[in-house]
């Protein structure tokens, strides 16, 4: 439009006053999509899916769960036991062994949190590991770690952030002292790293070598057996295709003869997920329903301060406009252009601007909840970031701009008075 | 309708009046006024008598409160705000005391401004502002911006801007209340030579005998009325106890 140069203008008129304008909305963006992201990635993790569903084995009343290694067989086939009982797709089991690269002290520099479980179901059960593109380098790189992996029974994949903060690289060897399994020490290679994300902070040993460490210690003469021997297991991972197959399978493990001491459920990862994060509620909940709403109004507020200032400095020339035979409404859109310019202009710049620094500079945002440590500004942000910009410039503005369109002329050159 | 082609501006039986909380104020009282195509008409009046609220009344930017108002062949105190607007554009040329310019947009700019409501082209919106600006002898000055410019010539501006839509109404109110001696005789020189040459109809809002003395009749606005003075040389003293202040 022609009249959208005449905008732009109005904009550099006050430059001072609209870079402060923008300056206030990109920061307030910046906090609405950080805490967009947050929120996001956490209800991403927690909608239930209908296809393709990862069911978690628990052990049911405990927390955390400890279950006998002696029930993986039988889980990991759903406890299928007749042939028309449904059997999941695929499976894994889970050990966890927490252990300190320095002897009986556990640090941030020194700590290494290990799943024990099985190699080759890093690619196919481990959540966005599974979907990795066929061909990219992340993939390629993972399967060469995961080939060591069922090779050398002392391999290793640990997570890049982890791999950092104990100061070692691939390659290299580290002894790892049992704290989740005392008295149960490991060396091991390290033979790769996972792809920047989710499991920045985890690491990966191959089951058999952790279960042959344990049988070996209690086969050494004057050793009781290990208190973890009948306790090792934490989860058993299935996944089905869908809904019906879940719930046969969470029905026939409950049928099951076998799990009752202890007990065990079943549940979606996504509703385990949620249970889990129950405990985080109040924070979860202030963020969705209390900062977000929190900045959204004073961001509207700030743009309405603005195109107000403005608009009453500007009276006589919406006057004047309309002396020339400007309409209403095209002042009400020269007004609203206004903000709208500097809105989305602000909120595109500083969603770009925090999908790069936080990805990028930061490696992910840091806001540990449970088990989730790092969060990324997904790219759909710079959308969210041009419609909360936009969407506040317009709110904020409609006052404004509804009064520069109502001037009356014969009032502002009149002598009143 | 009487008019036929011969009036530009008819007012008929014109009362104006504003509420000030209950009370009433009466500015203009069964006012008429005939004027023909191409006079350049004169008002004067003292401060406050209603000078302003007549022009705003003829531009259609507020409605008498009774009486109607005719412009060439339309009643336009019965248009509504929108129309009002688009007619605007085409027919009424306003040039203001103050100039009124954007001060964000150059001369040019300025100029243009009425013409993006038409549909016109880039290049038939340049060629008419050039022409105006030529006509107001600013075409060497037409990238500054009014900051940049005299008052003279910011009103230069704002009477090409005026023209720029070939209106045949021009309104001015006191465009040389705000310019030194010789300025206003220049603005005056332009406005007697558009309305000879362009033949347009102006009518001009003064305080001052002097300029009014240049148009070819002059009224007087005086108790809400239009009352006669004949030659402009024996304008009498003004009864009223206000002193033209000319701002
Ligand atoms: N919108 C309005 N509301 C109330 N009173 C008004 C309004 N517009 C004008 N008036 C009053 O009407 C009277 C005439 O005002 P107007 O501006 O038309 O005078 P004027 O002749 O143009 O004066 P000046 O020579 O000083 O410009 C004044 O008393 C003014 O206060
Ligand atoms: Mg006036």
């Amino acid at each position: 439009m022609k009249l959208f140069l005449l905008v732009l203008k109005n904009i550099r008129r006050n430059l001072l006053r609209s870079i402060l304008t923008g300056l206030g909305t990109m920061v307030l963006v910046v906090v609405v999509i950080m805490v967009w992201s947050i929120l996001w990635y956490l209800d991403e993790q927690t909608r239930e899916k209908t296809s393709n569903i990862k069911a978690i084995v628990t052990e049911r009343w405990q927390m955390p769960s400890r279950m006998p290694l002696s029930y993986a067989p039988e889980l990991c086939a759903g406890s299928a036991r007749r042939p028309e009982h449904v059997r999941p797709q695929d499976s894994m089991t889970w050990q966890f062994y927490v252990g300190s690269t320095e002897p009986g002290r556990l640090s941030r520099e020194s700590a290494l949190f290990i799943v024990a479980t099985q190699p080759e179901k890093v690619l196919t059960m481990f959540d966005e590991l599974d979907t990795l593109p066929p061909d990219s380098p992340d993939r390629r790189q993972l399967e060469k770690a995961i080939q060591a992996l069922k090779t050398n029974r002392q391999a290793l994949i640990v997570g890049r952030e982890r791999l950092e903060a104990i100061n070692k690289r691939v390659g290299e060897r580290v002894k790892v002292y049992g704290m989740s399994f005392k008295r149960i020490d490991l060396e091991f290679d390290i033979v790769g790293t996972f792809p920047e994300g989710r499991w920045n902070n985890l690491s990966v040993m191959n089951w058999e070598y952790l279960n042959a460490a344990v049988d070996a210690y209690n086969r050494q003469p004057g050793n009781r057996p290990h208190p973890m021997t009948e306790r090792s297991l934490a989860i058993v991972w299935l996944k089905v295709p869908d809904t019906r197959s879940f719930t046969a399978v969470a029905t026939q493990i409950a049928a099951s003869p076998s799990f009752t001491n202890p007990q065990v459920k079943v549940e979606t990862l996504a509703s385990g997920t949620a249970a889990f994060l129950e405990a985080f509620r109040d924070l979860i909940w202030g963020m969705r329903y209390f900062l977000m709403p929190a900045a959204v109004v004073t961001l509207c507020l700030v743009i309405a301060n603005a195109i107000s200032l403005s608009v009453r400095e500007r009276r006589k020339e919406f006057a004047v406009l309309k002396v020339l035979g400007f309409r209403p409404a095209h002042i009400l859109g020269l007004v609203l252009g206004e903000a709208m310019v500097l809105g989305v202009v602000s909120g595109l710049l500083s969603a770009a601007g925090v999908f790069m620094v936080i990805n990028f500079v930061f490696g992910g945002l840091k806001f540990p909840i449970g088990f989730f440590g790092t969060f990324y500004i997904p790219v759909r942000a710079i959308w969210w970031g041009l419609a909360v910009g936009s969407a506040t410039a317009l709110i904020g503005s409609l006052v404004p701009a509804w009064i520069a369109c109502r001037v009356r002329v014969a009032e502002i050159f009149a002598r009143v008075g | 309708m009487t008019s036929g082609n011969s009036w530009c501006v008819q007012l008929r039986g014109i009362h104006k009046y504003f509420f000030r909380g209950s009370e009433r104020l009466d500015v203009l009282n069964g006012l008429n006024l005939e004027v023909p195509e191409g006079e350049f008409l004169a008002l004067m009046g003292p401060s406050g008598s209603g000078k302003t609220t007549l022009l705003n009344l003829i531009a259609g930017l507020d409605k008498p409160s009774e009486g109607e108002v005719w412009v060439r062949d339309q009643c336009i105190s019965a248009m509504s705000e929108a129309q009002l607007a688009r007619w605007r554009t085409r027919n009424i040329g306003f040039v203001f005391q103050f100039y009124h310019l954007l001060p964000v947009l150059t001369a040019y700019e300025n100029v243009e401004l009425p013409l993006l409501l038409l549909p016109l082209s880039a290049s038939q919106r340049r060629q008419q502002v050039e022409t105006v600006l030529e006509l107001v002898g600013l075409k060497d000055r037409m990238h500054h911006r009014p900051g940049q410019l005299s008052g003279g010539q910011q009103q230069r501006v704002g009477i090409a801007r005026a023209l720029v839509t070939d209106p045949a109404l021009i309104l001015a109110d006191e465009p040389t209340g705000d310019l030194d001696a010789r300025s206003a005789e220049e603005i005056l020189d332009l406005m007697v030579e558009l309305q000879r040459s362009l033949q347009k109809t102006i009518i001009l809002v003064t305080h001052d005998p002097r300029a009014a003395s240049r148009t070819d009749r002059i009224l007087h606005l005086d108790k809400g009325r239009l009352v006669d003075h004949l030659p402009t040389e024996s304008a009498p003293p003004r009864r009223s106890p206000r002193v033209p202040s000319g701002g």
